[in-house]
């Protein structure tokens, strides 16, 4: 531990901890390699990296999982914004008005309480295979954190600012804007990330279940044809679109709210 | 009127719900909406009492429940002791935790062919993917349990000469307890995912493959009835953890959210 810890304090905090980082992701890779090359595990179970890089490469130039991608993306896309469209104002309004809370929030809870996919089957009973039934399935998902994420964004604002405001002569809508809102904002964002995650979820799920499209349903072709290599290479490569989004909504985050570093839901 | 309203909230909700359901059931009885998409609530409920006096639904609730049970227990095991040494050491911290979040990032539903491929339609292929959807929100809850510890508090129990030992379980236990609890909150209903997807995909048993059977056989009533219990079941879950909360750690409760 002398030596790491000497190496830390010359190298300082930030440069010895990205090395280490890279250090570990290098040795979990080229551990990964050697262990599946040494046959222990059937390779039909465990491919190596090199064999997951080919078969992505293989599958992005024949072409035509870029087009998934696009479906996928595009699913993605549209779900996500009708949910931001209509759920930010209602859990606002929600969070607004005691009357509309209660008549709400038991159809709110209720729903998002139920496993998102569950919904699935219904959809399908209802649209068939159909697109109607993913895009619903992805705005169902996404729609719930984003609802209630505005709600409790409005609902914690503190009531001596409002009081304040009150006192100064705001009028109610100079309130909304200059307290509620800014308030509300941090928790907004942070209903946007998990609202995306989830509507990245319910993107792979739906495309798993029926249809011919998108990145859910090449995974499940792709472990039907014992394809291990691509099944793995495609999770690494959705593990990697997560982590997008979630560093965008992050940064986003920082710039709206830079008061704050976490919001606490 | 107004007063009778807000000394039983919950007369408010019964009313609310009960009008929804009375118009469903007039729009469903007038024909305006279809049965075969639609069904009436008393349909509904009919399908579930049948399920429940001939004993079938038991049969997939108890299937589910298992699994349930144990995914959730073994992910308790394997997160919260993982989680709190990744807030506590730096170096197993930086080691772990790249995995642990692009793992926790991943729709753990996208495991479900790997799985099936791996260890075939049975209960460990289920019990796997309940543990990979359970296992990161718990562990990730628990680490910033022990890193946001007040360092004053630590600092203050050093100086009055408390060893390692009494810090960890007098001043950092105690404060990362309610995120303890949130993550396992959390967990669970990542889990509850992951039994449903698992056995919409994989089985022949549990309540996920009796909603698909009944999709493909057209049975509305029973799709409905089957939702309505998880909504039941999972109320049930989310309502002990709220209890649970209040008792580790009163000071944390969000009322009024």
């Amino acid at each position: 531990m002398g030596a790491v810890a000497r190496l830390r304090r010359r190298l300082g905090e930030r440069v010895f901890w990205t090395l280490f980082t890279v250090v570990n992701l290098t040795l979990f890779f080229v551990g990964w390699e050697l262990f599946a090359r040494s046959g222990v595990v059937s390779s039909l179970f465990l491919p190596e990296p090199t064999r997951m890089w080919t078969a992505l490469v293989d599958e992005f130039s024949r072409g035509d999982l870029w087009g998934h991608l696009g479906y996928s993306a595009r699913n993605f896309a549209i779900g996500v914004l009708l949910a931001i469209v209509i759920g930010v104002p209602l859990g606002l309004a929600a969070g607004s008005n005691r009357l509309f809370y209660r008549l709400l929030s038991p159809y709110i809870w209720g729903m998002s309480s139920v496993p998102r996919i569950a919904w699935l089957p219904l959809l399908i009973l209802i649209f068939g295979f159909s697109e109607m039934s993913k895009l619903i399935l992805i705005f169902i998902s996404a729609v719930f954190p984003m609802i209630i994420n505005g709600l409790a964004g409005v609902k914690t604002v503190d009531r001596t600012l409002l009081t304040a405001g009150k006192v100064f002569g705001a009028k109610w809508r100079h309130r909304y804007v200059m307290i509620v809102l800014p308030h509300a904002l941090p928790y907004i964002v942070s209903g946007f990330k998990q609202g995306m995650t989830r509507a990245l979820a319910a993107v792979v799920v739906s495309e798993m279940f029926g249809g011919s499209q998108g990145i859910g349903f090449v995974i499940v072709m792709a472990g039907q044809r014992f394809n291990v290599a691509l099944l793995y290479a495609l999770l690494v490569f959705i593990v990697l679109a997560a982590l997008v989004i979630v560093a965008v909504v992050d940064r986003l985050e920082r710039r709206l709210a830079p008061w704050r570093t976490q919001v606490a839901i | 009127m107004a007063g009778a309203w807000r000394r039983a909230p919950w007369l408010f909700s019964v009313a609310n719900v009960g009008t929804f359901l009375l118009l469903w059931q007039w729009l469903a009885s007038a024909g305006v909406l279809s049965d075969l998409f639609f069904p009436a609530p008393t349909a509904v409920f009919a399908e579930l009492w049948e399920g429940f006096s001939t004993g079938f639904l038991w049969v997939h609730i108890g299937s589910s429940f298992q699994n349930f049970t144990i995914g959730l227990g073994l992910s308790c095991l394997i997160a919260i002791p993982l989680g709190l040494v990744m807030g506590a050491n730096r170096y197993v911290d930086a080691l772990v935790s790249p995995y642990v979040w692009a793992l926790a990032s991943m729709p753990s539903v996208a495991l479900v062919p790997l799985l099936v491929l791996m260890l075939g339609f049975t209960d460990a292929a289920k019990i796997s993917l309940i543990v990979l959807s359970a296992v990161f929100p718990i562990m990730i809850n628990c680490m910033a349990g022990v890193k946001t510890v007040d360092k004053s508090l630590l600092t203050a129990g050093q100086v009055f000469g408390a060893k390692k030992r009494q810090l960890y379980s007098r001043v950092v236990l105690p404060s990362a307890a309610p995120f303890v609890i949130s993550g396992v909150n959390q967990g669970m209903s990542q889990a509850l995912i992951g039994l449903v997807v698992a056995e919409m995909f994989a089985t022949r048993q549990g309540l996920g493959y009796l909603m698909v059977r009944a999709q493909e056989s057209f049975n509305a009533p029973l799709l409905y009835g089957v939702l309505i219990l998880l909504v039941v079941i999972s109320l049930t879950f989310v309502e002990i953890m709220r209890r649970l909360e209040a008792r580790v750690a009163p000071w944390q409760t969000l009322d009024g959210i």
